[in-house]
């Protein structure tokens, strides 16, 4: 059984159709990345299966279960989460706060023991820092010490994308997706950011989804590649195979190119 | 030579326009009846009337912008300076003249119905139109030399200047606080703050890592204190000769003495200038404490403040009492609000309707009055729990309709609410209940079992919406700093993103507005006891404004830049409907309220006292630059 499936999925914003006839699935432990040209529909994809936005007709299934009508926080208490294309970290509090309050939905302890701070909520709070502390390690010394009670807007753009994945990761997810986790980094970042995607799965087990446009990422990262063309799926299979397929080089090249 | 000729044109012309820009507040603080209205308040007798006040502001200040207007690179000397402030000033002056002719010529008070005989008197000084603009002009250019004068000084002078003037006028304003103080005071409170100072001191420096041995020294030392100040509460120590030198009686209320100002002016002065060091010192010394120190400190200044609440009220007498208690009031609204709008980012204009129901609720379950169809009768605190109760479903009430609703929507369906509330109190619907536009009376006062808190007790009053306060603060903090406070953090930041993490964005919005209701009507149940009567009137969208713009102009989403909102916008200024320490000023209220929240918009929108928090948030680039200097961040990523 797959982890994730989506059947015949239909999305159209006032006429544009972004997702038409949607089928594609992940499995667990997979790590899949989804490409194809700026417009074709992939954050799309991300917004109805995190709830953000409701498909006009098809079907999401998680873990063998509906999950359409089913709001954002709950979803991520199924366990999935995600990340920004356009970055959207908290951006006025800390690094530490972002990850803490991404446990929001593995915690519990409500306003009346928040007042009389009782046993059980100094338990929870030391614990929601020790786990955040321990996320934010898994980028190295990039996130750690003095930048714990930095400001997010005060990381440079590559730190706010490993903030945003640390976030995901604070969630505790089962699938997480990626959106364009690499775009604006230099080559070492970008590097960088491949190698941790395969701990992800690898280190956390977590399966992965991810967009990205950068080639020699979806070479390195993926178990199968998923290509869309406006808003349909043209090709899947291995990066060889979905790199010669003909639709895919047609849909490239059919159309002006661009980097990201 | 002429001096103005190493100037450069560009200042000149900008010297010229700040002068006309002079010339237009001289005219408008007179014409809105400023110089009339507040010129029988002395602020230094026999010298300095308030109105005279406002307009030498005026013209000091247009001095100093067009000094400072001319750039360093300009190459403008000292002198050049000074002549700029004194072609503002002079040109200032012309404008008033013009308009003191034009006042002196035609009858205009059928339209501008502030410019009275008695305003034209005093500007000209009582001595006909000559004078006038001889002193418009002469003095124009002598206050805008003074201001561009005081421009050049260092700036440990000039602070040292201004801040001293300051204090003159501190010291003037303060004089109903200050006299009673100095009247009142007794050995008991005296030895009482000595005896909780000292023990404090010694607590902190010797078992500052205990909390128990603190909590329990300072605990013993206040009993002691309140024992002490009871007991010798009869010996008066004899200080009413200060404020029987420093004021004298006037007919537009008590006015500082020329010798007193002139004292308090040097003495500040000396202090700025001898202490300046030191006080460096002591701010570098603060920025480097330890988090623990840090505490340790904060620690201490709470129980300062403790303290100050404890034993102030027994020598400020009815009048400060009273004040403070309204003060205290709109405090409580205000840590609501700051719940809802500076925790959880929701702008809701409508607060009052919790004020409102609150108020309502106390009013209703507790008045003897006859006049209504039911009237349980309850006592203070058995009612208290149905206040709790009421103020959550309406809490609930106004939340649920705007969940998905934002920024100005919400603000406008909000604003609706509050005015919905106020109707249907005021409505024939619920007359028998409610009281319709007679509202309740016969409140009755508080049975706290040794005492009975009458509302007319201003002290006892006082001591218990204090109590209120620092509960309510108390919760404000633990909630903030908790899971609770920080989904409402993130919700404030990105609602959709907050939610994405798995921040159930109903369940926060509605704990908000629950939270903030609660504190709103609380506050509302204390405001019915004190008054002892409440009608719909009372609770009109003033309120909700001026509970919205003192969090806004002492600091949102920080306690005590709330408590210094409302100091500023209550205590000084005067509320909705009471007037504060400078009751001169009560019918400008609405124009200074405008004023203020222009300039806190313009200068400082994070408000007097803001959070870091905010602070940061809206001065991103600096806060970067800090941290770039400070090698904390990397432009660029190193590899
Ligand atoms: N909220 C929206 N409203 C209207 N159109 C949208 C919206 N979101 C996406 N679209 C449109 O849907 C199409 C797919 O967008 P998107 O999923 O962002 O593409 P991709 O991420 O693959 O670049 C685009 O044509 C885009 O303009
Ligand atoms: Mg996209």
């Amino acid at each position: 059984m797959s982890l994730l499936k989506i059947v015949r999925l239909h999305k159209d914003f006032g006429g544009v159709i972004a997702i038409n006839a949607l089928d594609f699935h992940v499995d667990e432990g997979e790590i899949v990345s989804v490409i194809g040209p700026n417009g074709a529909g992939k954050t799309t994809v991300f917004n109805l299966i995190t709830g953000m936005q409701a498909p006009d007709s098809g079907e999401i299934l998680f873990e063998g279960e509906t999950i359409i009508g089913l709001t954002p926080d709950v979803l991520t208490g199924r366990g999935i989460a995600r990340t920004f294309q356009n970055v959207r970290v908290f951006a006025n509090m800390t690094v530490l706060e972002n990850v803490m309050v991404a446990q929001h939905c593995r915690t519990s302890k409500g306003a009346v023991s928040a007042i009389f701070r009782t046993a059980g909520f100094r338990r929870e709070e030391e614990e929601i820092r020790e786990r955040a502390a321990e996320v934010l390690s898994f980028f190295g010394t990039r996130l750690v010490g003095y930048r714990f009670d930095q400001p997010a807007f005060m990381l440079s753009y590559a730190n706010r994308r490993r903030l945003e994945v640390a976030r995901a990761i604070a969630t505790q997810p089962k699938v997480v997706l990626l959106d364009e986790p690499t775009a604006g980094m230099n080559p070492s970042e970008t590097r960088e950011m491949t190698e941790l995607i395969g701990r992800l799965r690898d280190d956390r087990g977590i399966t992965v989804v991810v967009i990205e446009h950068e080639m020699k990422v979806v070479r390195d990262v993926s178990d199968r590649v998923v290509v869309l063309d406006h808003g349909e799926q043209i090709a899947e299979g291995s990066y060889e195979e979905v790199t010669s397929d003909e639709n895919v080089i047609e849909a490239y090249l059919g159309r002006p190119a661009r980097a990201h | 030579m002429n001096p103005l000729a190493a100037t450069s044109q560009d200042s000149v012309r900008s010297a010229v326009k700040v002068g006309l820009l002079g010339g237009l507040g001289y005219i408008f603080v007179s014409a809105v009846g400023m110089v009339e209205g507040l010129g029988e308040k002395n602020v230094i007798d026999p010298i300095l009337s308030l109105g005279y006040l406002m307009l030498i502001w005026v013209g000091l200040w247009a001095g100093h912008r067009a000094g400072a207007g001319a750039l360093p690179g300009d190459g403008v000397s000292v002198v050049g300076r000074v002549w700029l402030g004194i072609v503002a000033g002079v040109t200032g002056g012309l404008l008033a003249s013009a308009f003191l002719i034009w006042i002196n010529t035609f009858v205009v008070r059928e339209v501008f119905t502030n410019i009275s005989p008695a305003l034209i008197e005093l500007l000209n000084l009582r001595q006909g139109l000559g004078t006038g603009v001889a002193v418009a002009i002469g003095g124009g250019a002598l206050l805008g030399g003074a201001g561009a004068a005081i421009g050049t000084l260092t700036p440990l002078m000039r602070r040292a200047l201004t801040g001293s003037f300051l204090w003159v006028l501190i010291v003037g304003f303060l004089e109903v606080i200050l006299s009673q103080i100095f009247r009142e005071i007794d050995l008991g409170v005296f030895l009482a703050f000595l005896i909780v100072g000292v023990t404090s001191w010694i607590l902190l420096r010797n078992f500052g890592d205990s909390q128990r041995v603190l909590l329990g020294g300072l605990l013993a030392a206040f009993v002691v204190g309140v024992l002490v100040s009871q007991a010798l509460s009869e010996v008066n120590l004899g200080l009413r000769f200060i404020p029987d030198f420093a004021y004298i009686n006037r007919v537009g209320g008590r006015a500082l003495t020329l010798s007193a100002a002139a004292i308090v002016f040097l003495v500040a002065f000396a202090a700025t200038v001898l202490f300046d060091g030191r006080r460096r010192a002591m701010r570098a010394r603060l920025a480097a404490l330890e988090p623990a120190e840090r505490q340790k400190w904060a620690f201490g200044l709470v129980g300062v403040f403790v303290g100050l609440g404890v034993f102030l009220p027994m020598i400020l007498g009815s009048v400060v009492n009273e004040l403070l208690s309204t003060t205290g009031l709109f405090l409580l609204m205000g840590l609501g609000l700051n719940i809802v709008i500076g925790y959880a980012g929701l702008l809701d204009l409508g607060y009052v309707a919790f004020f409102a129901v609150g108020a309502y609720t106390m009013a209703i379950l507790t008045s003897t009055s006859t006049a209504r169809n039911w009237a349980p009768e309850l006592s203070f605190w058995e009612a208290l729990p149905f206040v709790v109760l009421a103020a959550v479903v309406a809490g609930i009430l106004v939340g649920t309709p705007v969940i998905r609703m934002r920024g100005d929507y919400l603000a406008i369906v909000t604003l609706g609410f509050g005015e919905i509330a106020r109707i249907l109190f005021l409505s024939e619907w619920f007359s028998g209940v409610t009281g319709g536009a007679l509202g309740v009376t016969k409140i009755p006062p508080i049975e706290l079992g040794f005492y009975t808190v009458k509302g007319t007790d201003t002290q006892a009053v006082l001591y218990l919406v204090l109590a209120f306060v620092a509960l309510a603060a108390f919760v404000s903090y633990r909630l903030q700093d908790s899971r609770i406070g920080r989904s409402w953090m993130a919700m404030r930041e990105d609602e959709e993103v907050a939610e994405t993490m798995g921040v159930n964005i109903v369940k926060a919005k509605l704990l908000a507005f629950v939270m903030g209701a609660i504190l709103a009507g609380v506050g509302g149940a204390l405001f019915a006891v004190k008054f002892g009567t409440i009608f719909p009137a009372s609770f009109s969208i003033i309120v909700s404004i001026t509970v919205l713009v003192l969090i806004i102009v002492g600091g949102m989403g920080n306690i005590p830049g709330v408590a210094v909102g409302a100091l500023v916008m209550i205590g000084i200024l005067g509320g909705s409907n009471s007037s504060g320490l400078l009751r001169e000023f009560a019918e400008f209220k609405l124009l200074i309220y405008g004023a203020l929240m222009l300039y806190m918009m313009l200068n400082r929108p994070e408000g007097l006292l803001p959070s870091k928090r905010l602070a940061r948030e809206l001065h991103q680039e600096e806060a970067v630059q800090d941290a770039w200097l400070q090698g904390e961040i990397e432009q660029g990523e190193e590899d």
